[in-house]
C-alpha cells in the first residue's frame, strides 16, 4: 500500500498565518521528512476539510483523494492509519 | 504514479510499434534531449525541439520528474514530488466522504504544490501550528 504524509502549517512559531518561509524552516526543525511541509496561513486546509486549525487535526486521503475520515488531538493520526488499513482492506 | 505507468507503458508500445512499423528510428534522436524520435512520436512531443512547450525544461527532464512536456504551465517539482493528478478528478465537497478541493500550498523548496497531484497514494493530512 503506498502511504505519505502531507504535513501543513497553518500557523509559523511566532503565530503569525504560515508563509513559505514557516515551513521551510519547519522542515530543518523536524529532519528534513521526505514528505511535503507545507505552509497554509490562508486557511485553505480548513476550507477544503472538516479541519478547523485545531492544533494538531489529520485527515485520511484516499488514493482518488477522498476525505475517509478526520480527527482533532494529539496522536490521531494512529485513529487515521487504522482508518486507511481498513479502506484499504488491510 | 498511474501517470507514471502510462508514461512507461507508452515507451514500451512506441519501441515495439516502431520495430514493426519501420516509420522512426530508436536509435534516432534528432533533437538530442534524450527521447528518441520513437517516442517522441508517441508522447507527441517535437522531435526537433528539446523543449517541447518551451517551460524552459528539456522533454527528458519533465519526463524523468512525472510532468506534462506538452504543458508549460506543469513544471517539475523542485523537491521531487510527482505530477499524479489524473485530470478527471471532481471536488464533491469538503465533508468526510467528499473529493477534496484541489487546493494548491506552497511547500518548503517554494513551490505551489496541486494537492491533487498526490493521487494515487493514501495520505495523512497532517494540520499543525509551528513549535
Amino acid at each position: 500500500m503506498d502511504f505519505g504524509f502531507l504535513f501543513s502549517l497553518f500557523e509559523g512559531r511566532s503565530g503569525n498565518p504560515a508563509v513559505a518561509e514557516d515551513c521551510a524552516s519547519y522542515y530543518e526543525t523536524i529532519g528534513q521528512p521526505t514528505f511535503p511541509v507545507f505552509a497554509d496561513g490562508n486557511g485553505l486546509i480548513a476550507g477544503a476539510t472538516p479541519l478547523i486549525q485545531q492544533n494538531p487535526e489529520v485527515c485520511a486521503l484516499s488514493p482518488e483523494m477522498e476525505i475517509i475520515s478526520c480527527y482533532q488531538g494529539h496522536n490521531v493520526y494512529r485513529q487515521a492509519m487504522e482508518d486507511i488499513k481498513t479502506h484499504a482492506g488491510l | 504514479m498511474l501517470r507514471k505507468g502510462l508514461l512507461l507503458f507508452s515507451l514500451v508500445w512506441s519501441i515495439s510499434a516502431c520495430q514493426t512499423k519501420g516509420d522512426c528510428s530508436t536509435e534516432s534522436d534528432a533533437d538530442s534531449d534524450g527521447v528518441n524520435d520513437c517516442d517522441e512520436e508517441t508522447l507527441g512531443t517535437d522531435p526537433e525541439s528539446a523543449d517541447s512547450d518551451g517551460d524552459g525544461l528539456s522533454d527528458r527532464e519533465e519526463i524523468d520528474c512525472v510532468s506534462d512536456p506538452l504543458n508549460a504551465d506543469e513544471q517539475c517539482y523542485q523537491c521531487g514530488w510527482e505530477h499524479n493528478d489524473p485530470g478527471d478528478l471532481v471536488s464533491t465537497g469538503s465533508e468526510v466522504g467528499d473529493v477534496i478541493e484541489n487546493i494548491q500550498l506552497v511547500d518548503q523548496c517554494g513551490d505551489m504544490v496541486d494537492i491533487w497531484d498526490f493521487h494515487g497514494s493514501y495520505h495523512i493530512l497532517y494540520l499543525t501550528a509551528a513549535w
